[in-house]
């Protein structure tokens, strides 16, 4: 700022420092006073909430002895049965098969060995077998598992992984890139060859995005584990850099946001690198459905140490 | 730790240093009524986190973080919009007018002031910190939780769309005037 309009800015301070402040601010044993006051309510009422259960944990002895009970009458009825079963039709010959049990679950899990040992996937073109998956292209490691081939490998490279049904015909149709963020575009203009902003400061890019990108449904999440920052976005009344690429979401692998798209995006933290973004992008509404395919292999996600 | 703020011989030397800070960081921002009950919230949580509190140089950075986060959970909730209404109501003819509006004398400054509110909360923000709290861009990383390359980024930023506003309202830079200022 130059200096002048700086010193105009801070003619407007309504409470300049080095005068008094301003009318009807309380003094230091006030506020002292107000502070203890607030401090023992709220010890109080800390006190309260110690002593005195919530409603549903009252009841929570209650359910568990109730459950206990069902479920020792269970075992019993299921054992009198089976013995009920074999006395009456005893037969050396029959064999019996069990049926695998599977448990699926949507929290991020910690690496394990067995993860560690993941295929490390080197396809830069190809499908996307059922299984679990090591990238090692990103700087540090990261797996995912996934449960259902019915993903192709569309780019595998430094930095850039791109994922998406066979009969995709492009970007931003029904696909998943994750990319190494380096810098991300200038939030005011990203459409026009600007300066970058910097690619660990996302939440200020979306501060300042101009009104021609939409975002909604920001929100503060995790993903494997780290701090991300997810939301919507899609493009309004902006005028493109070039046919083919609209507006730039980062400067470092140049992925374009496109009129049409809708995008998912997260970015996550990352330990002691750069950024990474996942992004998900689909052209019609009734494609929402891959962004809860894909949200599913993104809860098995996991970084290595 | 002591039973009470006022008590805690590391609290007291926070709370001495950085309480005419606080006071005019939450006073720039809100009418003294609701300024008070931030500043007392400020100090709260600085008690009650008075183990995690940075000390030196980084610990008035960190108050007006917090100090930030508290006037944006003020705002957030309506308590403060709903006195505002409640006061509008009972007087119609507003007696006070707001922390900036008192000292908009000049309609140079009334530009600037325009300019200003013109920006985004968030680059409004940045410049506020820059020129009334005076601070740098590792201080401004601390309240805003950003990293010092991106403080820098946002400072630039704001500025450079500040200077922008100014000019499409076509503001003439007074220097006498403002070094004349004050309450003129």
């Amino acid at each position: 700022m130059n200096a002048e309009l700086l010193m105009q800015v801070k003619a407007l301070d309504p409470a300049p420092t080095g005068t008094e402040l301003p009318t009807g601010m309380a003094p230091a044993e006030r506020v002292l006073a107000e502070i203890d006051e607030r401090n023992r309510t709220m010890q109080t009422k800390e006190r309260v909430d110690v002593r005195r259960p919530d409603p549903q944990r009252r009841w929570t002895p209650a359910l568990v002895a109730v459950g206990a009970f069902v479920a020792v009458l269970a075992v019993g009825a299921v054992i009198w049965l089976i013995g009920v079963g074999e006395g009456d039709v005893a037969d050396p010959t029959t064999t019996t098969t069990t049926t695998p049990v599977t448990t699926t679950t949507t929290e991020a899990q910690p690496p394990t060995e067995e993860a560690a040992g993941a295929t490390p996937l080197t396809t830069s073109f190809g499908s996307l077998e059922a299984g679990t998956y090591r990238l090692d292209t990103f700087g540090t490691p990261f797996t995912f598992e996934v449960e259902n081939s019915v993903f192709f490998v569309m780019e595998n490279r430094s930095g850039f992984f791109a994922v998406a049904p066979p009969n995709s015909r492009d970007f931003d149709d029904r696909d998943m890139v994750i990319i190494r963020l380096a810098e991300l575009s200038d939030p005011t203009a990203p459409n026009a060859q600007g300066e970058g902003w910097p690619a660990d400061d996302f939440a200020g890019w979306l501060d300042n995005l101009t009104d021609g990108v939409l975002a909604t449904d920001r929100e503060e999440t995790t993903l494997g584990g780290l701090p991300a920052i997810r939301v919507d976005l899609e493009l309004g009344d902006i005028e493109c850099l070039s046919g083919n690429a609209c507006v730039l979401f980062d400067l470092s692998r140049r992925k374009s946001l496109n009129p049409g798209a809708k995008y998912r995006i997260w970015v996550v933290e990352q330990e002691t690198e750069e950024p990474l973004a996942v992004i998900l992008g689909i052209t019609n509404e009734s494609d929402l459905a891959w962004w809860d395919a894909y949200e599913e292999i993104l809860s098995t996600l996991s970084f290595l140490p | 730790m002591a039973e009470s703020p006022g008590s805690d011989t590391k609290f007291r030397q926070v709370f001495d240093a950085h309480l005419s800070s606080v006071q005019r960081y939450c006073a720039r921002r809100l009418r003294p009524a609701d300024a008070n009950d931030a500043v007392a919230e400020v100090f709260l949580v600085a008690w009650r986190r008075i183990h995690r509190m940075p000390e030196g140089d980084e610990a008035l950075p960190w108050l007006l973080g917090v100090a930030r986060n508290v006037i944006r959970n003020l705002e957030r909730s309506g308590r403060r919009s709903l006195r505002l209404k409640a006061r509008v109501e009972q007087e119609p003819t507003p007696a006070n007018p707001g922390p900036e509006a008192q000292v908009i004398r000049h309609v140079e400054y009334a530009e600037v002031a325009a300019a200003l509110s013109s920006l985004n909360q968030a680059d409004q923000e940045v410049i506020r910190l820059r020129a009334w709290e005076e601070l740098t861009a590792p201080q401004i990383a601390v309240v805003l939780g950003c990293s010092v390359a991106a403080a820098e980024k946002r400072v630039t930023r704001a500025s450079q769309r500040l200077t922008r506003a100014v000019e499409r309202r076509k503001v003439k830079v007074r220097p006498r005037a403002i070094r004349e200022g004050g309450d003129a």
